[in-house]
Order: structure tokens, then C-alpha cells, then sequence
């Protein structure tokens, strides 16, 4: 362990302009390392964009908590040169005092100082953002954790909290490193075009940045967005969200009204003052901005005929290149429901039913019969696979 | 000894399925009283059902309608005695020189023909009709209404061909014979016992004692939507049948009471002249002018929840490989589970394979 050195660890939120201080960071390499500052990444080599300690960390955010860092990670960072930076905005998804406290102590046995960069935006704002995020694993999250709705702005659900509740949230990890090591900044959005967060971050490194890449903030379009909502109730794995999410257009943008906007930003409004008091951000009562004269008087997150038969059509052209299982495949399948006979054969009998259904079209895919199956297990096993079998008023060998 | 023909042609959706389902099941007694059903395909099939398929077959292009085969006269009368058919395609056949050919090719055999057709109020017709259309984008109405998801087509130039019944009726009569001409209502209060098969076993002098009471299976909200939109797409039958399994399939699709009206508006001169020529109904346009049975806005366009629901049951369906029914994905979550225990590997393999 080295205490003179200084992690620097950037901790989102999601949208908050951190593709620029990312991408920034990267081709700032030379000049980080001239101030003694080293970018921790991913095993890689070369760091890939937006996704800095992507490979360190595992996501899920139906278990608690819901990252959790690969072996290695903490020491891997310690050995970075200089003091370290490591920029991963899923670390907001850290809101308990157990998983964030545990990811205090396992820098601090390495650091001797932790600073916590936090960029904030308005709450309505972050998650009209944060939902509109591609097809990406990121995006994928974000569905998870917003739940089922299409709409730009989820209805206020205190589970939501986790995420939007800053002061709670930011105020734990406050606790773990100390209220000085703590680097919060409020993202007006009446001024974000006018504010440079890159030059901002860079300061807060202690240093002035070099020319900064143009931002190029990956968002889904309105049908996109709205589909990819959807996907935390469907069984659908990333991989199969990331090649759908390519099918919709990504020009229109998901926006909810500006009482509906209000409505849910008001959840938050006296826990952003709370934080603003605790951390003297700005001088902002509550923190942000309270104008939301940039959203519509009427909601554009809503289905018209149009976009939603648009929508279908996409998605059964998708379906439509949707394949059958292949030959090797569905003979992987066969072999695994031997395996299931050795442990629950009323399940592998169904599992048999579904074989044969999924070879029909299949050219020499031969589904074995139930008996050649029950033949394989131990003498005891098939005795008992026969008196249940008996039991339950079925036939014991198949015709 | 004088022979005579009885053709039912329809209209689709007036109850021909019931209508063909028990002349079949009474097939032997109507024999036995001297009447005989044709009821074979034009491949030689008995389709068990009382449906003669393929004797007409549609034009390239749909709006021709259809023609008849040149063999079906001389097959329906190898039968013997007299002989009745229902077959509701005839109600495709939109040219003159067809149905002239087809008459003088009967009357070789019969001296006495009887057309039979139901009519339906045209809005409510076309409801059922253009739902049926939503099924497979091959079908006559898909071809000759368009596949607009909506519960009642745009009013075009097929939608005329057929629901114009005094133009298309007026065919049959210029061929057959005003007077050879049975029209009858479908409407509850003009039926015998507000029954199709009673009603028709009345016009034919028999009894169909058996009625098994068939009915088509008919699309829900979604499902009749989401299947224009197939149709749209030229969806292949396995892929639709696969999708199906997972498509909502509650509600219905409705037109506003406004565009009920203003459809049927488009064909009640028509009813009129009809009327006037061959006296069915005691009302001018010959039918019932009550559209309370339509909701007062539109019940055909997408809701957000609607919407959200279609798309959601679509992508439960992308989640699978083809011939994956919902019920199946339970099923190999628990294979998972199962062999996670014994053999790990292949459990993970699984999962990967099927995206889970």
C-alpha cells in the first residue's frame, strides 16, 4: 500500500456528460502521465471507449449489490503508475452503505487518499437521458432499473430512489472519504452548452486539459427508447436487446411533458437542497434549475398509430430473420436431456415432447424414445423411473 | 324426370361455415329425400367439413375476382337426383361472361337452378371480413380490401366489387334469372329463430336437425392488428404461426359508430335499388339502421397499453428460436436450473444457445 497516493475514482452519473471526460481522459494520456496521474482501464491494452473498467466489473442489478469488482481489480489498480484515475458511472448504481463502504475499504488499503467525482443533472433530466441510452449493455441496465414502461419518464416509485435520492446516495460515500474528498457538480441544462466539463474534471485533477474530442452521446431515438423499455419484462438476453436495438431509428427524441417532468422532479427537490446545504455546490436553493421550458407542453413519448405500427413492422422484419435451431444444435439438446433424465425425468419427458418438436423440419436429427433414454441410467434408477412412472398410471415403454 | 340445383354463394361471413357443417352431417338424409351434397374439393378431397374447396380460383390480378372451374358443372352432376352446394366463393365472381358460362354448363343438366345469398349490413361485414383478412395476406380479402390495421378497410375500389350488392346480385340475375334469385337477410330478427341453419334448412324445404354449432375462430385486438401489419410484409404461414402463439388475443377491433355510418352510407343507395327489385325487406335499404353496437370513438387505433403489450409479446417471441411456444421458455429455464447442478458446462452452453 501507498499512502501517498491518490485515487481519483469519477462515479458518474450515467449521461452526465461522461463520453466527453472520457473520451478527454484518453487522448490525454501524455499529458495525465506528465502530471503524475495514470488512466486505469480495462486488461486491454488500449482503453475502449465509454467502457474504462468495463472488464473489472460485473453488472446486475437484480442482486445486492449490484456491481461487484473481478479479482484483481483493486490490486491491478494500485500498481497503475502515479496516482489513478478509474471513471466507471455504473459505480452510481452503488447506493447502500454496505456495497459502497466495501468498495471505500478495498481502495483505501491501497490509497491513501479516495476523492469521489459526482456529476449530477436534474432528476427528470438524468432519467429522460439515462433511458434513451442505444441498444448497448448500458442501455440494458438502464431498462432493468427503470422497469417496464415506454414512457420517457417512469411513474415515482421509492425504489427509484437508489439512484435519484443524491443526497442519501452521494452522502454515503461522503461518510466513507470525508466531506473534502468529496467533488460534486450540478449540470444546469439552461447552461450545459455553455459549461465545459472536461476543462471542469481536468481542474478538479489539478490540471488544464488539452484540445477535447467533440461529445458524441450514444442516444437511442424515440422508438428505440421505447422498446428498449420493454425489455426488462421480456426474456430477452443482452446480446439479442443489442441486435434489435439496430432496427429502429434513432433520430426522434423521447419527451415527456413538462408537468409530467415537474411532477417527477418534485420527489426530489428537498433532498437536493438538503445536499446543496451539506456540500455548498451552488447557490441554488435546491440545487438545479427549476425552469423546464425546454420540454414540451404536451408529451411526445406516447404512441401514435403511426409510430407504433412502424414499431411492429420493425420488429417482425427482426422476427422475420429470427432462425430456427440448426441441425447440431438441437442434437446438443438431445444429448443434454440425458443428462436431465439422470436427475428428473418427469421434466425430461417434457423436455423429449419439445425435441421432437424442434427437430421436425430438421433432416437427420433422429429424437431417441423415451425407453432408449430410461435404458442408460443405473439398474436402481430405471427400477425407480419405472414405479413412478407406474404410480402416476402411465405406460412404461413407449410403442 | 326434372332435376334442380341449389347454390348457396355466400355472403362470407353470414354463417356459410355453420351452414356447410350441417348439411354435411346430414348428408345421408337429405339423400335419402332425393337431395345431394356436393361437398368434394376439386382435388377429390373430402375436407370433412361440407367446404367444396377450389372450384373457383382468383385472377392474377384481384380485382377480376374469380373464376370458376370448367369441370365443376359436369362433377355436380354426376351426383344424383337433385343436388345442393354452399360455396361462399362465388361471392368472388364479379364477371358477367363467367357466371353466363356457368349457367349455360348447368343447364345442360339441371332445368331448375336456385341461387340462395345472405346479405349482412356491409359495415358489419366488412368488420368481420377484414378481420378474417388479417390471418394470411394470400387470402381473396387481404388481396382485394388492402391489409390496413384497422377494424374496416379504406373504402376502394374491391371493397365496391363486393359489398355493391345490388351491382353484383344483378350479375346473377342478368345470367340466372331475377326470379331464380333467393335473397335473404342476416340480420337475428330475419333468420327463423335468428338461426342461419334453421333459417337456411327452411329456405330449402328440409330439415338440418344437426347444427355442430361451428364457428371460425376470430382474431382479438392485437392479433387481427399485428396481422395486417404480416400481411403487410408478406409474412410467411410458419412465422405468423409461431408469432401467434404469443400475440394477445382479447378484444376486438371496432369501428367508431361515426365511421360504421359513414361506411355503410357509401352502399345504402344501393340497398335501395336492390330493394325495389327484388322486395326483401319491408325497410328501404333493406336493413337494420342501428350502429349502438359500435363504441362512440374508435376501438381500432393503438393504445399506450395496447402498444406496449404487442411490442412486449413480439419480443418474448424474438427472445426464442422458431417453434418455441411461451410455455417453453419455463420449460428450459428449469433444464438450466437442473443441469446446472451436474453438468455446469452444458447448462451454461444452453443458456448461451437460447439467449437466456
Amino acid at each position: 500500500m501507498s499512502h501517498n497516493k491518490t485515487l481519483f475514482l469519477h462515479i458518474g452519473n450515467h449521461q452526465a456528460e461522461t463520453i466527453p471526460i472520457e473520451r478527454a481522459l484518453t487522448a490525454d494520456r501524455p499529458l495525465l502521465s506528465s502530471h503524475g496521474l495514470t488512466l486505469f482501464h480495462s486488461r486491454s491494452t488500449e482503453p475502449r471507449h465509454g467502457r474504462y473498467s468495463h472488464s473489472w466489473l460485473t453488472r446486475d442489478l437484480t442482486r445486492d449489490p449490484p456491481i461487484e469488482a473481478k479479482h484483481g481489480f483493486f490490486n491491478a489498480a494500485s500498481k497503475a503508475d502515479g496516482d489513478v484515475i478509474i471513471s466507471d458511472e455504473d459505480f452510481s448504481y452503488l447506493h447502500t452503505k454496505q456495497s459502497i463502504n466495501h468498495f471505500v475499504k478495498r481502495f483505501k488499503a491501497h490509497f491513501g487518499t479516495l476523492k469521489v467525482v459526482a456529476y449530477l443533472q436534474r432528476q427528470d433530466m438524468q432519467t429522460i437521458s439515462h433511458r434513451q441510452q442505444d441498444g448497448s449493455s448500458k442501455g440494458y441496465l438502464a431498462a432493468q432499473f427503470y422497469g417496464p414502461t415506454s414512457r420517457a419518464l417512469p411513474a415515482y416509485d421509492p425504489r427509484l430512489d437508489q439512484y435519484l435520492d443524491y443526497n442519501q446516495r452521494l452522502s454515503i460515500w461522503a461518510d466513507a472519504v470525508g466531506d473534502e474528498n468529496m467533488f460534486i457538480r450540478a449540470l444546469d441544462h439552461a447552461q450545459v452548452d455553455s459549461l465545459d466539463v472536461v476543462s471542469d474534471f481536468f481542474q478538479c485533477l489539478g490540471i488544464e486539459s488539452g484540445d477535447h474530442l467533440p461529445a458524441t452521446v450514444r442516444s437511442g431515438g424515440c422508438t428505440q427508447t421505447k422498446v428498449g423499455h420493454l425489455v426488462s419484462v421480456s426474456p430477452l438476453s443482452r446480446d439479442r436487446y443489442a441486435e434489435l436495438a439496430l432496427v429502429f431509428d434513432t433520430r426522434s427524441q423521447l419527451l415527456p411533458s413538462r408537468v409530467d417532468a415537474e411532477s417527477f422532479y418534485s420527489h426530489y427537490r428537498e433532498s437536493n437542497r438538503k445536499l446543496n446545504q451539506r456540500f455548498k455546490i451552488n447557490s441554488n436553493e435546491f440545487l438545479f434549475d427549476e425552469d423546464f421550458y425546454r420540454l414540451p407542453q404536451t408529451p411526445q413519448d406516447i404512441w401514435t398509430e403511426e409510430k407504433a405500427n412502424l414499431a411492429i413492422l420493425k420488429m417482425l422484419k427482426a422476427c422475420e430473420q429470427r432462425e430456427n435451431l440448426t441441425r447440431e444444435e438441437v442434437t446438443f439438446f438431445i444429448e443434454c436431456i440425458a443428462k436431465v433424465y439422470q436427475s428428473d425425468f418427469r421434466l425430461a419427458d417434457k423436455l423429449l415432447t419439445l425435441a421432437r418438436r424442434l427437430a421436425r423440419n430438421l433432416d437427420e436429427v433422429e429424437v431417441p424414445d423415451r425407453e432408449s433414454f430410461i435404458s442408460q441410467l443405473s439398474i436402481f434408477k430405471q427400477w425407480l423411473v419405472r414405479l413412478r412412472t407406474v404410480k402416476k398410471g402411465k405406460k412404461i415403454l413407449n410403442p | 324426370m326434372s332435376r334442380k340445383f341449389i347454390l348457396h354463394i355466400g355472403s362470407h361471413k353470414t354463417g356459410t361455415s355453420s351452414i356447410q357443417a350441417a348439411l354435411y352431417e346430414n348428408r345421408h338424409h337429405l339423400e335419402q329425400n332425393g337431395l345431394s351434397l356436393f361437398f368434394e374439393s376439386d382435388d377429390g378431397e373430402d375436407r370433412e367439413d361440407g367446404h367444396p374447396g377450389g372450384w373457383t380460383r382468383p385472377f392474377p390480378d384481384p380485382i377480376h375476382g374469380a373464376t370458376i372451374s370448367a369441370m365443376l358443372a359436369d362433377k355436380i352432376a354426376t351426383l344424383p337426383g337433385d343436388v345442393i352446394m354452399c360455396l361462399e366463393n362465388f361471392s368472388w365472381v364479379f364477371s358477367p361472361k363467367e357466371l353466363t358460362r356457368f349457367q349455360g354448363e348447368l343447364r345442360k343438366h339441371f332445368d331448375e337452378i336456385q341461387i340462395i345469398v345472405y346479405l349482412r349490413r356491409q359495415d358489419q361485414l366488412m368488420v368481420s371480413h377484414h378481420q378474417q383478412a388479417s390471418k394470411e395476406w394470400r387470402f381473396m380479402p387481404a388481396r382485394l380490401f388492402g391489409n390496413s390495421p384497422t377494424a374496416l378497410p379504406e373504402i376502394s375500389e374491391g371493397v365496391k366489387l363486393y359489398c355493391d350488392y345490388n351491382t353484383r346480385l344483378g350479375l346473377w340475375a342478368d345470367a340466372f334469372g331475377a326470379q331464380q334469385i333467393t335473397i335473404r337477410v342476416f340480420e337475428k330478427e330475419h333468420l327463423i329463430d335468428g338461426d342461419a341453419v334453421k333459417d337456411f334448412a327452411s329456405v330449402i324445404g328440409h330439415t338440418l336437425p344437426i347444427d355442430p354449432g361451428h364457428k371460425n375462430e376470430s382474431h382479438g385486438f392485437i392479433r387481427a392488428k399485428v396481422g395486417h401489419l404480416m400481411n403487410q410484409r408478406k409474412y410467411e404461414r410458419s412465422h405468423r404461426k409461431w408469432l401467434n402463439g404469443y400475440l394477445d388475443n382479447s378484444g376486438k377491433l371496432l369501428p367508431s359508430r361515426d365511421q360504421a355510418e359513414r361506411f355503410y352510407a357509401q352502399f345504402e343507395t344501393s340497398n335501395c335499388e336492390l330493394n325495389e327489385q327484388f322486395k326483401i325487406s319491408e325497410k328501404p335499404s333493406v336493413f337494420s339502421t342501428d350502429f349502438s353496437m359500435y363504441p362512440n370513438g374508435p376501438a381500432d387505433q393503438w393504445s399506450e397499453e395496447l402498444a406496449d403489450l404487442a411490442i412486449g409479446n413480439l419480443l418474448q417471441a424474438y427472445s426464442y428460436p422458431m417453434s418455441f411456444r411461451p410455455a417453453d421458455g419455463l420449460l428450459l429455464d428449469q433444464m438450466i436450473e437442473t443441469l446446472k447442478k451436474s453438468h455446469p458446462q452444458d447448462a451454461w452452453t444452453l443458456a448461451k444457445l437460447f439467449g437466456r
